[in-house]
């Protein structure tokens, strides 16, 4: 099966049963597949007026307590972005697939970027931390779905899945776990029946991980939600106070767990001296060209970073103590070496491609042969 | 083993369930490694169509297919698009009624899209095709194809495109003992003899007795009239 469909199927196998969206390629698969999934499983298959009455939609059944999800390329994601901060705000678990294509603006339909790692981490205003993960293979699009439905819950926080067209629309074997095997971790609920009185407090931090409990709509507590800075209860508190709390505990209850969050791989790292650090569609020219290095008996090693938001910042920092150079290839100008070289605090050689076909393993082998020089 | 593979054809053969069959035939059942991926854009019924597949013993890294070690071609069109897009010694496959090769090209060839409507379904050409792809090969079990298209396909369908599947595998052998053949094509088993080498056919007394004497006749007309043609050419001023 290929990367839409195997994402559509990870949502499914990790229980998402709403899905609100608007189709565009390279993902609209992912829509068609819920819309031919979701009236036999009992879903919602929603297709919306645009992005931003999809992320809404998403945000409402999520609210509602629904495992809820839309899937977009990079124009649809702009478009949603406003109330991806809304979902942050309101701490809404959701998942946001973005099968990135040649950007920006309307670029290249129907052929591959990785020109969206900065938008996904910085597009909606205002300080915020997002998790995001980036799929290799139409299996692991499969697998990181269930991961970023397991992660948005834990963390109560919208997460986004940066694939790309190649993965997309590639077609490769997908094991699908019996439905027992699919982890599933849950929102965590109030503990307290609704109050006989007045609101419940939905944005109290559990001071242990600063979650707050999350009760759905329907189940009888009295709730508010509201995009201003609030309090506990979920009234508007317009005092810097209260915002510099609420701001600060948003951005620390992920940045508190990132070694919970953060995935990596690593391929022929023990002995390395070089590392080409990749991620994406790109990782599998890296893999290939870190091969032909080897052959050739340069000592190099490829990390791949399959979550690429929070920034793997610790070990990149001890690696940059270790190795001798880095190469960051992917396919864009340059925006996971601008992170890389920030955590290594020297310059990194770059392979990039603006987006349109993927970058060839030989570029990188190139990279790597004049790093090792 | 590592094997790119690209079939191809016009849109509405498919071509592009032939790769998925193909390809699940090897990832699920073949114990092998396989990734496809299709040129995605607009694409119309009755154009060049084609699917691309990486077959493999070990995790594919790089997943487009570069210059095809197999190339089967069941249009004109996509023939001669896709054609130079191969290796030059590349298996090449071909619908033998609906490609004329490149007059320096071996090819095997089969009459899919004939021995479907023999079968009363013009649509089961590609699956004839995967039949003889798997016999001419070598890499994939008849059984593992066999057990792709039934699970693929709806139960309905099953019994008819087991049947070519059939016709199209046991196409392969009986071409070892004297099918007809057209143009330049080469007998199959003759392949391996010709290694690397691609060669002009030329007409000789020995090929001619793998041929029945109809076709044998009328390949003596056609060369006839063209060398008749060539040589008034030359007598022009």
């Amino acid at each position: 099966m290929h990367g839409d469909e195997a994402c559509a199927e990870g949502a499914i196998a990790a229980g998402c049963r709403f899905f609100g969206g608007y189709p565009i390629t390279p993902s609209t698969e992912i829509a068609e597949r819920f819309a031919q999934r979701m009236p036999e499983l009992g879903g919602v298959f929603i297709q919306m007026e645009d992005e931003l009455a999809s992320i809404a939609a998403v945000l409402g059944a999520s609210a509602a307590g629904a495992r809820a999800m839309t899937a977009t390329s990079g124009p649809g994601l702009s478009l949603m972005l406003e109330n991806l901060g809304l979902g942050v705000m309101l701490e809404l678990p959701c998942v946001i697939v973005d099968i990135q294509r040649g950007s920006p603006s309307t670029g290249l339909p129907t052929m591959a970027g990785q020109s969206d790692v900065m938008q996904a981490r910085w597009g909606s205003h205002g300080d915020y931390s997002i998790i995001a993960y980036a799929p290799w293979s139409p299996q692991e699009a499969f697998d990181l779905t269930v991961l970023s439905f397991n992660m948005a819950d834990r963390f109560r926080t919208p997460v986004l899945l940066l694939g790309d067209e190649v993965i997309g629309h590639m077609v490769e074997r997908v094991v699908i776990p019996p439905a027992e095997e699919i982890p599933r971790w849950e929102r965590k609920r109030p503990k307290t029946p609704p109050p006989a009185a007045g609101v419940y407090h939905s944005f109290e931090p559990d001071p242990e991980d600063l979650i707050p409990p999350l009760p759905h709509a329907g189940e009888g507590y009295r709730v508010h939600f509201t995009g201003l800075t609030h309090d506990e209860r979920g009234y508007p508190d317009m005092s810097a106070d209260t915002h510099h709390a609420l701001v600060t505990r948003l951005n620390a209850k992920i940045q508190r767990y990132t070694e919970e969050i953060i995935r990596l791989e690593e391929y022929a790292m023990d002995d390395a001296r070089l590392v080409v650090v990749s991620f994406g569609c790109t990782a599998r020219s890296a893999r290939r060209a870190v091969r032909e290095a080897r052959a050739r008996g340069i000592p190099v090693g490829l990390l791949r970073l399959v979550s690429l938001w929070p920034f793997p910042e610790a070990v990149l920092r001890e690696l940059g103590k270790r190795m001798d150079a880095f190469i960051v290839a992917e396919m864009n100008l340059g925006q996971v070496r601008l992170e890389v070289e920030r955590c290594i605090g020297r310059p990194a050689w770059g392979v990039h491609h603006a987006g349109g076909e993927m970058i060839h393993p030989e570029k990188i082998l190139a990279a790597i042969v004049a790093a090792a020089m | 083993m590592y094997k790119e593979i690209r079939l191809s054809g016009f849109g509405g053969q498919g071509i592009g369930l032939a790769g998925v069959l193909l390809g699940r035939a090897a990832a699920l059942h073949g114990g092998l490694e396989a990734v496809m991926t299709q040129a995605y854009g607009p694409e119309a019924r009755g154009g060049a169509s084609s699917a691309n597949l990486i077959i493999g013993d070990e995790q594919i890294d790089y997943p487009f297919v570069q210059e095809p070690d197999i190339l089967v071609a069941m249009s004109q069109e996509a023939y001669a698009k896709f054609r130079p897009t191969a290796k030059a010694a590349a298996q090449v496959l071909i619908d033998g009624d609906l490609v004329t090769p490149f007059p320096t090209d071996v090819v095997c060839a089969i009459p899919a899209t004939r021995l479907a409507e023999g079968l009363g379904r013009r649509i089961v050409a590609n699956v004839i095709m995967l039949g003889f792809f798997t016999r001419q090969t070598g890499f994939l079990s008849r059984e593992a194809v066999e057990q792709s298209l039934t699970e693929s396909l709806g139960p309905k369908l099953v019994p008819l495109n087991l049947k070519a599947f059939a016709a199209g595998y046991e196409y392969a052998v009986g071409a070892h003992t004297g099918a007809p053949l057209h143009g330049n094509v080469v007998l199959c088993e003759e392949i391996e003899n010709l290694g690397h080498q691609t060669t002009l056919y030329t007409l000789d007394a020995e090929r001619y007795c793998h041929l029945d004497w109809i076709s044998a006749l009328w390949c003596f007309i056609c060369h006839g009239f063209l060398f008749g043609t060539l040589a008034g050419t030359a007598a022009e001023p």
